[in-house]
C-alpha cells in the first residue's frame, strides 16, 4: 500500500541517516580524544622551585601546541602530580600515570635523584620518557633504553670554560666542589678537561654542602696560588665561599662557577657587588637566539607575569617539543617507534640542540658562559649568544 | 703566608666562627640549661628571626631597625609558646616537652617553606675586612664575636649575681617554694622562654648576614647547638662559650689539616664523645638527675 | 584493652586477615599495592620504635640511624658482593642488630633527653660518616642499584616484617621477660635493686628495634634502587615512626598498628588534597597528641576502662629524667 511503502522508506531513510550520523560521531570522537601527557614534578619539598618551573614549562607548551591545533589534530592535555621531591613517591606516581591513568606520553620529573627512581618504573613498562631535569650520568649508565636526557650532563658543563682559561693563558688550577653527586661530576669533568689540555692542577678538594665555614679551605687555596679557581657548588656554599674569599683576600685570575652561582638570580642578589666579574655556566638563558626561544620567552612573560623564565622552564618546554616532533614523525604514539625516532633525532629546540647518544644521554647540547658585569648577569660565550665580552682577569676585591 | 701565621689565621677563623655559634647557643642555654626545656625548635626560631629581618629588608626596612623588631616579635612568640603549649607539659618528664617542641619545629619549618619557598636567601651587610699584616678578619664576624662575649658576660652576671637571676633559678629548681614566696612561677617561665626566643631571633638576623638561610636550616643547626650547650655544661654560660670555641676550633682545624668534609664528622664525634664521657659538660652544671 | 577471647578464634581472625592481605597484590592496582606496602613499612618502623622507646621509656630521636645502617649495608652487599636482595636485606638486619649491641650499650647509659638528643647526634654522625667514607659508600654520590623486578616481592617482605614485629611485641606483652623489661620504664633504679639486669633488657630491646629498622632499611633501599646519605637517614621517616607509635599508644601492642594505619591513611589523604599543608597538619597533630592525648588512642581507651587509677603515663617518670623539681623529693 502506498502509505506503508512511504512509511517504510521514511523509516529506512531515518535509519540510514542515523547510521551515517553514528559513524561520523565515532570518527570525530576518536579525532577529538586528547593526547595525555603525564608527569610528576616536585611542587613541594626542597626541589620545589625547579619542579614548579618545569610545570610552568609544560603548561606553556600545552597552550602553545594547542593553539597550533595540537599534535596530529588532537588536543594535548596534561596530568601532573606532586612527587614531594621524594624519589620513592615519584616512582609510585609514574606507576600510577602508566597503569592507572594510562597516559599516552610521559615527560620527566626534576632532579637526578627522583629521575633515577622514576626511570626504573618507566623502563619496566617500556614507555619513552624525556628527562628535562636530570644531569647525573649514572642514570644513563644502567643500560636503560627508554629514558632520554634533555640537558647537558655535568661532565661537559665546564668544558668551554677550561678552553677559555687556556686561551687566556691561565695554566694552573684549583678545583673545589660540594661532596654530592652533581658537583662531583662537574668537578670530575673539569679535572679531565684540565688534564687533557695539558694544564696543571694545584688543588682538588671536596667540602660538605651545608658547611658553615670554608675559611680553612680558602687558606689552602690561597697558599697554592693557582691562576684559576673552578667551583662546583650549590647556592648557600657558593655565597659563603665568595664572602669568605673576599674576607681572606683570595683573588685568583679567574673564578668560574658551575650552573649554580652567577647564573642564579638569588646568588647575585645575596652577594650584591661581591658577585661582579664572577663567571658561571648556564644550560640556557632568556637572551639566547635558538629557534623558537625568543617567542617562548615572550609568551611565558605574558602567561606568567612576575615569574622568571629560567632554564628548567625552557628544558621542560623543549622536552615536550622533542616529543611532539617524534610523534609527528612516526604519526602515532607507539612507544617502540617513538624510541627509535628520538634516538635518531638531531634537532634545534628553543632550549638548544638535542641529540642523544646510544645510551640516551645528551651529547649535542652545550652550556653558555655567563658573567656578572655591573650587577647584571650576561651571556659572554658562545659568540652567537653573547651579549657582552668576557672580562678577564678577575680584578682585586674592593 | 708563613706556617705559623697560617695557624694563627686558622685560629682566628675558629674564634670568629665561635662567635656566631656562641650567640646562637646563649638563647638555647637559657631555655634548655636554665628552664630545662629541651627546645628542639630553637633552630627554627633562629630561622624565623632571619626571615623576618629579610622580609623587612625587602620592604625597605634597614636591618638596624629590623633587629629590634625581630627581637620583639620572637619575644612575644616565645612567651606565647611557653604559656600555651610548653606550660601544659612542664611538670611532665622532659621527653614530653621535647616531642612537643619537635612538633612546633615541624610546624614552623613547613610554614616557612610555604611562606618563603625552599630558596636560600642572604643579606649583604658589612662585607668589609680588617687587615692586620697578612692576617684577615671579617668585620661582621668580629662584631658578632664581640656580641657573643658580651652576652656571655651579661648572662653569667645576671643569673648568678642578681636578684632576677636568683628568682629565675629558684622558680625552676623549687617552683612550690618560690610560689610560696610570692613569685609567679608561670610568669617567670614564660618570660624566660621569651627572652631565650628573643636571643634566637637576634641570632637569626646575624645568620642571614653571615650565611644563606632557608626554612629548613633549623635542622642542621640545632644539633650543633645542643652539642655546644651540652659539651659546655647546661646552665653554665662560660661553659657554653667554651663549648662554642671547642666546636668552632674543631671545625676550622679539621678543615685545615684534613679536609672540610671531616669537620662535620669531627663535631658530631666530639659531641657523642662528650655525652658519653662527661655528660655534665666540661665545666659541669648539667645535673643528670 | 583486654578482650577476653580464647586463643583459637583470635588466631583464626588473624590468619584470615593475613590471607586477605596476601591477595592484594594479585587483585589490586599497582598504586594500591604501593600504598599498602608503604603502610607495612610504617607499621614495621612504628613497632621497632615502640620496642625500645615504648617499653623502656628511652625515647629515641634517632632510630632512623639503624634504618640507615640497614639501607647502606644492603646496598653495599647487593652492589659490591652481588648478594641476592632478600638475603642482603636479612644480612643488613643482622648487621644493624650486631652494631646495635655496642651502640646500645654506649647510648643507653644516657638518660632521658640526653639519650634522645644523643640518638639524633648518632644519626647525624652516621650520615656525615657515610658522606666521607667514599670507598665504602660512594660518598654523597650514592649507590645505584638494579631495578626491582616485581613489586609483590617487596610487598610480602614488608608484610612479613610487620607481622614478625607485631608478633614479637605481642609475645613481649604476654611474657615474664616483657614484664621485667617494663620495669625499666616504671622505675629503673628500683628494678636494679631487686636484681633485674636493666642493662641487658634495655640492650635487648634496642637490638630488636635495630633488627626491625635495619631490615626495613634494607628492603626500602632495594625498592627505590638508590641510596645516599640523605635518603638513607630520612628525617621525615624519623618523625613519622615516632608520631605513629605515639598516636596509637606507646608501650602497647596494638598501638603502633593503629597509629600507623590511621596516620598512613590520613597523611595520604592530606597530601593528596593539601599538598602544601600536610606537614603542617602533621606537626599540629603531634602537638595535639602530646598535649591532650599523650597515651595515644590505646591509652585513651585504657583510661576509660580504668576510671580509678587513671592510665599509665607512657613516658618515664622519676629520677632518669630532667624535670623541674616539684619539691617532693
Amino acid at each position: 500500500m502506498k502509505t506503508t511503502n512511504k512509511r517504510t522508506s521514511e523509516v529506512t531513510a531515518i535509519l540510514w541517516v542515523s547510521l551515517l550520523f553514528t559513524f561520523c560521531s565515532f570518527g570525530t570522537a576518536e579525532a577529538t580524544e586528547p593526547i595525555i601527557l603525564g608527569a610528576a614534578v616536585s611542587l613541594t619539598g626542597n626541589l620545589a622551585r625547579s619542579g614548579l618551573d618545569q610545570k610552568l614549562g609544560y603548561e606553556l607548551w600545552k597552550d602553545s601546541v594547542n593553539a597550533k591545533g595540537g599534535i596530529l589534530g588532537r588536543k594535548v592535555d596534561l596530568r601532573i602530580y606532586d612527587d614531594r621531591s621524594e624519589p620513592m613517591t615519584g616512582a609510585k606516581l609514574y606507576e600510577k600515570l602508566i597503569t592507572s591513568d594510562k597516559v599516552d606520553l610521559l615527560i620527566g620529573p626534576y632532579g637526578s635523584g627522583v629521575t633515577a627512581a622514576v626511570s626504573t618504573a618507566v623502563e619496566k613498562h617500556k614507555m619513552v620518557m624525556i628527562a628535562p631535569g636530570a644531569s647525573s650520568k649514572e642514570i644513563w649508565e644502567r643500560g636503560y633504553r627508554y629514558v632520554f636526557q634533555m640537558i647537558t650532563p655535568a661532565r661537559y658543563q665546564l668544558t668551554s670554560s677550561i678552553e677559555i682559561a687556556k686561551n687566556s693563558g691561565f695554566k694552573t688550577f684549583a678545583v673545589i666542589n660540594a661532596d654530592s653527586a652533581f658537583p662531583r661530576d662537574l668537578a670530575k669533568g673539569a679535572l679531565e678537561d684540565i688534564n687533557s689540555a695539558g694544564l696543571k692542577l694545584f688543588l682538588h678538594e671536596e667540602y660538605p654542602e651545608k658547611a658553615n665555614d670554608l675559611s680553612s679551605l680558602i687558606l689552602k687555596i690561597k697558599a697554592a696560588a693557582p691562576d684559576a679557581l673552578i667551583v662546583g657548588s650549590y647556592l648557600p656554599d657558593g655565597v659563603l665561599l665568595v664572602r669568605q674569599a673576599k674576607a681572606a683576600n683570595l683573588a685568583p685570575k679567574m673564578i668560574q662557577f658551575g650552573p649554580v652561582g652567577p647564573s642564579i638570580p638569588d646568588f647575585v642578589k645575596s652577594l650584591g657587588d661581591l658577585s661582579n666579574n664572577l663567571l658561571g655556566v648556564s644550560q640556557w638563558e632568556s637572551s639566547v637566539k635558538y629557534p623558537g626561544s625568543p617567542e617562548m620567552v615572550a609568551s611565558f612573560k605574558k602567561k606568567f607575569p612576575g615569574e622568571e623564565a629560567d632554564y628548567s622552564v625552557a628544558a621542560a618546554y623543549s622536552s615536550c617539543e622533542v616529543m611532539r616532533m617524534a610523534v609527528e614523525k612516526i604519526r602515532g604514539i607507539d612507544q617502540e617507534k617513538l624510541r627509535q625516532a628520538v634516538l635518531a633525532m638531531d634537532v634545534m629546540t628553543p632550549f638548544g640542540r638535542f641529540k642523544v647518544g646510544p645510551a640516551g644521554d645528551q651529547v649535542g647540547h652545550l652550556t653558555v658562559l655567563v658573567q656578572v658585569l655591573n650587577g647584571e648577569r650576561v651571556v659572554v660565550w658562545p659568540a652567537e649568544a653573547a651579549v657582552q665580552k668576557i672580562v678577564l682577569p678577575f680584578p682585586e676585591w674592593k | 703566608m708563613r706556617g705559623s701565621l697560617l695557624v694563627l689565621q686558622v685560629m682566628i677563623n675558629g674564634l670568629l666562627l665561635a662567635g656566631i655559634y656562641g650567640v646562637a647557643a646563649v638563647g638555647l642555654n637559657l631555655i634548655f640549661g636554665v628552664l630545662r626545656v629541651a627546645n628542639i625548635a630553637h633552630g627554627d626560631f633562629i630561622m624565623l628571626g632571619a626571615f623576618i629581618v629579610y622580609s623587612l629588608s625587602t620592604l625597605g626596612v634597614s636591618p638596624l631597625i629590623g633587629i629590634p623588631i625581630v627581637g620583639g616579635v620572637l619575644f612575644v612568640l616565645g612567651l606565647l609558646t611557653e604559656r600555651f603549649l610548653v606550660e601544659k607539659v612542664v611538670y611532665q618528664p622532659m621527653a614530653y616537652s621535647l616531642l612537643l617542641l619537635y612538633a612546633v619545629s615541624i610546624l614552623l619549618r613547613n610554614a616557612g617553606l610555604n611562606l618563603w619557598t625552599s630558596n636560600y636567601v642572604s643579606l649583604n651587610v658589612m662585607p668589609g675586612t680588617l687587615h692586620i699584616g697578612s692576617l684577615t678578619i671579617s668585620e661582621i664576624r668580629l662584631v658578632v664575636f664581640i656580641i657573643a662575649v658580651s652576652l656571655t658576660v651579661f648572662f653569667t652576671f645576671i643569673l648568678n649575681k642578681t636578684m632576677v637571676g636568683k628568682t629565675i633559678r629558684a622558680s625552676i629548681q623549687h617552683p612550690d617554694l618560690a610560689g610560696a614566696c610570692g613569685i609567679d612561677v608561670r610568669k617567670v617561665r614564660a618570660l624566660t622562654f621569651g627572652v631565650g626566643s628573643l636571643l634566637a631571633g637576634i641570632t637569626g638576623t646575624f645568620f642571614i648576614m653571615l650565611f644563606s638561610v632557608n626554612p629548613e636550616m633549623g635542622d642542621m643547626m640545632i644539633l650543633k647547638l645542643f652539642a655546644i650547650v651540652i659539651v659546655g655544661g647546661l646552665g653554665n654560660y662560660l661553659g657554653t662559650f667554651v663549648g662554642a670555641l671547642v666546636v668552632a676550633m674543631a671545625e676550622t682545624f679539621t678543615g685545615f689539616y684534613a679536609t672540610t668534609e671531616y669537620s662535620d664528622v669531627a663535631v658530631f664525634f666530639l659531641f657523642l664523645l662528650s655525652l658519653i664521657l662527661r655528660p655534665q659538660g666540661l665545666l659541669g652544671g648539667g645535673k643528670t638527675t | 584493652m583486654k578482650i577476653r577471647l580464647s586463643l583459637l578464634p583470635r588466631v583464626g581472625l588473624f590468619s584470615i586477615a593475613l590471607l586477605i592481605l596476601a591477595l592484594v597484590p594479585a587483585i589490586a592496582s599497582t598504586y594500591i599495592v604501593t600504598f599498602v606496602l608503604t603502610l607495612f613499612m610504617y607499621i614495621a618502623l612504628a613497632y621497632s620504635w615502640n620496642f625500645i622507646s615504648g617499653y623502656t621509656g628511652y625515647i629515641s630521636f634517632g632510630q632512623i640511624a639503624l634504618f640507615g645502617i640497614g639501607s647502606y649495608s644492603c646496598a653495599i652487599l647487593i652492589f659490591k658482593c652481588n648478594i641476592p636482595w632478600f638475603l642482603a636485606a636479612a644480612m643488613s638486619s643482622l648487621i644493624a642488630g650486631a652494631l646495635a649491641i655496642p651502640l646500645g650499650l654506649i647510648m643507653l647509659r644516657l638518660k632521658g633527653p640526653y639519650f634522645a638528643v644523643g640518638m639524633m647526634g648518632l644519626f647525624q654522625f652516621l650520615a656525615a660518616l657515610a658522606a666521607i667514607w667514599k670507598s665504602l659508600t660512594n660518598g654523597a654520590t650514592g649507590i645505584y642499584l638494579p631495578p626491582v623486578s616485581a613489586l609483590s616481592y617487596i610487598y610480602f617482605a614488608f608484610l612479613g616484617l610487620a607481622v614478625a614485629l607485631f608478633l614479637a611485641t605481642w609475645k613481649l606483652e604476654h611474657s615474664v621477660f616483657g614484664l621485667r623489661l617494663k620495669t625499666v620504664k616504671e622505675d629503673e633504679e628500683g628494678a636494679e635493686s631487686v636484681g633485674i639486669n636493666t642493662t641487658f633488657y634495655k640492650a635487648f630491646a634496642f637490638v630488636v628495634s635495630a633488627l626491625g629498622c635495619g631490615f626495613a632499611g634494607g628492603i626500602e633501599v632495594f625498592y627505590v634502587s638508590y641510596v645516599d646519605p640523605t635518603t638513607a637517614f630520612p628525617a621525615v621517616l624519623n618523625i613519622t615512626m615516632i608520631i605513629m607509635a605515639l598516636l596509637g599508644g606507646m608501650g602497647t601492642y596494638w598501638g603502633p598498628l593503629i597509629g600507623a594505619v590511621l596516620l598512613g591513611q590520613v597523611s595520604e589523604f592530606l597530601w593528596a588534597h593539601f599538598p602544601y599543608f600536610y606537614l603542617i597538619i602533621y606537626g599540629a597533630l603531634l602537638a595535639f597528641i602530646i598535649m591532650f592525648m599523650p597515651s595515644g588512642i590505646m591509652g585513651y581507651f585504657h583510661k576509660r576502662k580504668m576510671l580509678k587509677g587513671g592510665g599509665d603515663s607512657p613516658l618515664p617518670d622519676g629520677p632518669m629524667t630532667l624535670k623541674p623539681a616539684t619539691g617532693k623529693e
